[in-house]
């Protein structure tokens, strides 16, 4: 890595001494960091494990139990359900892959009018989570402009409770998500396709490609790569990350319909009384996942360095 | 050039306004438009939605909701602004948000001149590790955390997330740090070590002007973060005089109050300070938002 060579810069001491010497000179620098990350990582990972095997009556009172946390979660009702909320949203992958790859090599032909169009797909992607939540909320209802708008337009039989619904609901959050990620898949891919030759496009439209044949055999293997990584990143979000949709659009319900990982995990924690243990429990088996797909994430690392 | 690839193919016709000719220079390239300008309208209604409704009385919206009010009123935001709470819970936001961004790159910055610039046992190892932080969702570190901060009294306290969001945002910052202050140039850093100065002359004269640009990204993708974080900012401040600008307006979610249009203009000023920030800045803004999707 970049650290090599820099050996030869300092003063000419002893190799050994000097690593020593510079090992204590690295303590001031890394000290703070070190500090911030033992509280707010290391140290509350302990006592996680700690937690996952009590049954928290209250903060002060916190009987050992061993792991029935995990024996009573797996006869839990709600959390295969949370899990299978989870997954419900991933779909929303493959809209992003596909809608985000379209949508790039059209704007990579930076015809006219393509920064206005760049500018304006990507703007949904720095509001505030909770804020787009809110909105949609809002839109979304029996009596929201969207059933007002599709009554109007003579399509009455769509008309729909979009949040109410325990089958729908949760394809609609996944749908709210798209509509937010949508502008960064586009950017990311649009990124990597303006870095590819233009002459390579030209000498197709020689050769007589279609369009279409140009974003099947040119485009789309230019952004396997960036694919990959879009991939992973938004199977992360899609998994850990969508607590804010959630606690503003549904707040898990109807019924259990939109309670994923992360609010079961809430709720249990801070409104089941004295199931804080359990919620642990869940973050025990969620902390593993997280750390088998540290490799996946340094691989891809890697690959976003090329 | 068009023309001659295809007289070159064959396929052109000789008339101005052969078929080929209205296919491939007007039928076509319009045909393009069309998708990006369904993707813009559902990109943008949402958005118009907000505002105009922000502009209207409840008693407008209730029999138009979807075209401009006919007379349109600024009161839902003078109602909004009268309200006490509403301060209490910018000022949180923005004290939150300033803190974090300012001592998030000052300590990243001292960890990512060791990780970049000197040499030290374990040195990668502990790298890799911090970096691989960011993999851990939040919910798994909330939990704890409460717990402890409550055992010491530190519920509903500023101090206390300002050092959860540091930590939340450090592997971020170091990895977007340590890879910016690796691209200095040896050169200039030896001719300040020769002059004797000292490390921390060196990053006050040498290293901060260089990497101000990478500064300032960070330092934007944390504010923007803290602004708009919810999960921690629910759990870790309940109280009224603590709240966050983004728990108190989700209250006005699905379950919340009827006036919709007082709740969009509060999205509207809730929005404010990331929108004017990409105004402003937009181009390490957005730089700066694609890196950040690592940290999620």
């Amino acid at each position: 890595m970049a650290v090599t060579g820099r050996t030869t810069n300092s003063s000419q001491k002893s190799g050994i001494s000097r690593q020593v010497s510079e090992s204590f000179a690295a303590c001031p620098f890394l000290l703070p960091t070190l500090i911030v990350t033992f509280i707010v990582y290391l140290y509350p990972m302990i006592q996680l494990f700690v937690l996952s095997q009590r049954r928290v009556v209250n903060i002060s009172n916190m009987p050992y139990v061993g792991l029935e946390n995990f024996r009573r979660l797996f006869v839990n009702d709600i959390f295969p359900t949370a899990i299978t909320n989870n997954l419900k949203l991933l779909p929303a992958v493959a809209i992003l892959l596909a809608l985000g790859s379209f949508l790039a090599a059209l704007l990579n032909e930076q015809m006219r009018g393509w920064t206005f169009y760049r500018a304006i797909i990507f703007l949904p992607y720095i509001l505030p989570v909770p804020v787009v939540g809110i909105a949609f909320s809002q839109m979304l209802t029996r009596n929201g402009v969207l059933n007002t708008l599709l009554a109007a337009s003579g399509l009455s039989f769509l008309v729909n409770d979009w949040l109410g619904n325990t089958s729908y609901a949760i394809f609609t959050i996944m749908v709210v998500i798209t509509w937010k990620e949508l502008g960064f898949a586009t950017m990311l891919f649009l990124a990597r396709l303006l870095s590819v030759p233009r002459e390579l496009y030209e000498a197709a439209a020689i050769d007589g490609a279609s369009w279409w044949q140009s974003f099947l055999r040119i485009s789309l293997p230019e952004l396997r790569g960036i694919a990959a990584i879009l991939i992973v990143l938004e199977v992360f979000n899609l998994l850990s990350w969508v607590f804010s949709y959630i606690y503003t659009m549904t707040a898990g319900g109807p019924g259990y319909s939109t309670t994923v990982l992360e609010f079961f995990i809430y709720r249990a924690a801070f409104f089941w009384s004295g199931e804080l243990g359990l919620a642990s429990a869940v973050c025990v088996m969620l902390f593993f996942a997280a750390l088998v797909s540290i490799p996946v994430r340094n691989r891809l690392g890697g690959a976003a360095n090329e | 050039m068009n023309d001659q690839t295809k007289v070159g193919n064959g396929r052109s016709q000789p008339g101005a306004w052969s078929f080929y000719r209205v296919k491939n220079k007007i039928i076509f390239p319009l045909l393009k438009h069309i998708p990006l300008w369904i993707v813009v309208l559902t990109t943008v209604f949402p958005i118009y939605f907000a505002l105009t409704t922000s502009l209207k009385t409840n008693l407008e919206y209730s029999i138009n909701k979807t075209l401009p009010s006919a007379s349109p009123t600024l009161e839902n935001y003078t109602q909004i602004l009268m309200q006490p709470n509403f301060y209490v819970w910018v000022r949180n936001s923005a004290v939150l948000m300033l803190s974090v961004a300012i001592l998030s790159i000052v300590i990243g910055a001292l960890a990512a001149f060791a990780f970049s610039q000197m040499k030290f046992a374990g040195q990668n190892v502990l790298l890799q590790v911090l970096l691989s932080l960011l993999v851990f969702p939040t919910i798994v570190l909330a939990i704890p955390l409460f717990v402890i901060f409550a055992q010491l009294h530190m519920i509903n306290a500023l101090p206390a997330v300002i050092i959860i969001y540091l930590g939340v945002t450090a592997p971020f910052t170091l990895f977007i740090l340590t890879g910016f202050f690796r691209t200095m140039p040896n050169e200039i850093l030896d001719a300040a070590r020769i002059d004797g100065s000292s490390k921390m002359q060196l990053i006050r004269h040498i290293l901060l002007p260089l990497t101000m640009p990478a500064l300032i990204t960070v330092a934007i993708v944390n504010a923007n973060f803290v602004w708009n974080e919810l999960l921690i900012a629910v759990i870790f401040l309940q109280g009224q005089e603590v709240k966050t600008l983004m728990s108190g307006i989700s209250a006005f979610g699905r379950f919340g109050v009827l006036d919709v249009p007082r709740v969009m203009a509060s999205l509207v000023l809730a929005s404010l300070p990331m929108i004017i920030i990409y105004i402003v800045g937009q181009k390490s803004f957005i730089k700066g938002m694609t890196a950040g999707a690592l940290h999620g």
